[in-house]
């Protein structure tokens, strides 16, 4: 049943129209599923907290959900998602910097580790997201969101244009410098040698 | 051979080239192009082969696993949401109401009572109630407030004597001043110095009981007066 409505409500303009005029909860889970790892991962590359992005990932969509019916669609959807990411991301950083101060809490925690792989596995990608991270960390921010958003979510450079305000022209070359950098420090990592000699 | 695409155009298509994601006429045009510049063929060779390893993490069921329960978290957090608002806008709508409308009824209600003590003042001194009934501090207040003087009043009972058959003699005016006197003399003993007691504004001083205890003896005093 879910599968055949999702097939039905295909784009983002049918999903909205039923959540105005039809069945707003189903239309919402939709909708909310669609999105939530475009916006889960842009809130961890901000927050590094899964907690953190896990929780900000809800208020965004919440905050979408109310003002959906007033979507006038000059952007597209996700680069509507981002921004108020962003701003929520924003938010939830500077009350976290506000409480680690008086809790000495680095806000330090990423661990992306999926249940459903065997123990090997998840000590491999636990290792190799921890190194992968951290290289990311090393990106100036431009370079590291238009690596995330154009190598991970597969997003026209139009698309990230309007998304960060930076024109297509520098977007490419932000992307190539991303790429080369990440390469050379992979390439020099512990974690990609010892993968080398398995 | 001169090369279709610049250095720097070769360069923005290497990534996409690199990651399949360049269309089939540009990669035609990229493949033409890099020949040219053999630092970026290397370059090339180097990131598919470090990133061939990249690709090979699935970090789209990890993704997936993390939000598998976004979706049903914020169906709760909205419904929660929502039933705060009902209740919010039920208050609104029903208990803010009723509760202007008792405070109105309290306000009405008091303000009523005392107009009703005012009234029932009135009557008396229009003679309705043939007797001097008890008087309370609010009253003696509003008279007072208005510059009413014991002597008024007293005139004003005199003036409706024939129609209630209240006769109060003129000289019974020394006896109630001297009463008034009388009663005051305990609480004026020693008095501010900056505030002397006026003998002839002796009711500013008075409260209930000591009006009360006045009106008694005046009517022993003179029981022809009620």
């Amino acid at each position: 049943m879910m599968y055949s409505l999702t097939y039905a409500l295909n784009t983002d303009q049918e999903i909205i129209k039923e959540y105005c005029t039809g069945d707003s909860n189903r239309a919402a889970t939709l909708f909310v599923r669609k999105y939530q790892k475009f916006v889960y991962s842009a809130a961890l590359r901000y927050l590094r907290s899964h907690d953190d992005a896990d929780d900000a990932a809800q208020e965004v969509f919440i905050r979408a959900l109310k003002n959906l019916k007033n979507f006038r669609g000059d952007s597209s959807i996700q680069t509507w998602l981002y921004r108020i990411t962003l701003n929520v991301c924003t938010s939830i950083s500077r009350k976290r910097k506000f409480v680690s101060f008086f809790t000495h809490d680095d806000g330090s925690e990423i661990e992306l580790v999926s249940d459903s792989i065997t123990p090997q596995q998840q000590f491999e990608n636990k290792d190799f997201e921890k190194h992968f991270e951290a290289m990311l960390r090393q990106l100036p921010e431009k370079q590291r969101e238009t690596f995330a958003l154009r190598y991970f979510e597969e997003l026209s450079y139009e698309e990230i244009s309007k998304m960060l305000g930076t024109s297509v022209g520098g977007l490419k070359a932000n992307y190539f410098q991303a790429v080369q950098k990440l390469a050379k420090l992979l390439k020099n990592s512990e974690f990609m040698q010892k993968w080398e000699r398995i | 051979m001169t090369p279709s695409l610049s250095r720097k155009q070769t360069e923005e298509m290497l990534p996409d080239y690199a990651f399949g994601r360049l269309g089939a006429e540009d990669s035609l045009r990229f493949e033409k192009s890099i020949e040219a510049y053999p630092d970026l063929s290397q370059e090339l060779k180097d990131i598919q082969g470090v990133f061939s390893k990249v690709e090979k993490m699935d970090f789209n069921s990890i993704l997936e696993n993390r939000t598998r329960n976004i979706s049903v978290r914020v169906q709760e957090r909205l419904a929660t949401k929502n039933a705060k608002n009902n209740s919010m806008s039920r208050l609104f709508r029903l208990v803010i109401p009723t509760v202007s409308i008792v405070a109105l009824a309290i306000f009405f209600f008091s303000s009523g009572n005392s107009l009703f003590h005012s009234n029932e003042l009135s009557s008396n001194l229009d003679g309705e109630n043939r007797h001097i009934q008890v008087v309370h501090s609010s009253d003696a207040s509003i008279l007072l407030s208005e510059d009413v003087t014991l002597n008024a009043v007293l005139a004003e009972v005199v003036s409706h004597q024939n129609n209630n058959e209240i006769n109060i003699p003129v000289q019974d005016n020394n006896v109630i001043d001297d009463l008034i006197a009388d009663n005051l003399l305990p609480e004026t003993e020693e008095p501010a110095e900056t505030s002397p007691v006026d003998p002839n504004n002796l009711w500013e001083y008075l409260n209930d009981n000591e009006i009360q205890d006045i009106l008694k003896d005046l009517s022993y005093e003179n029981p022809s007066v009620l």
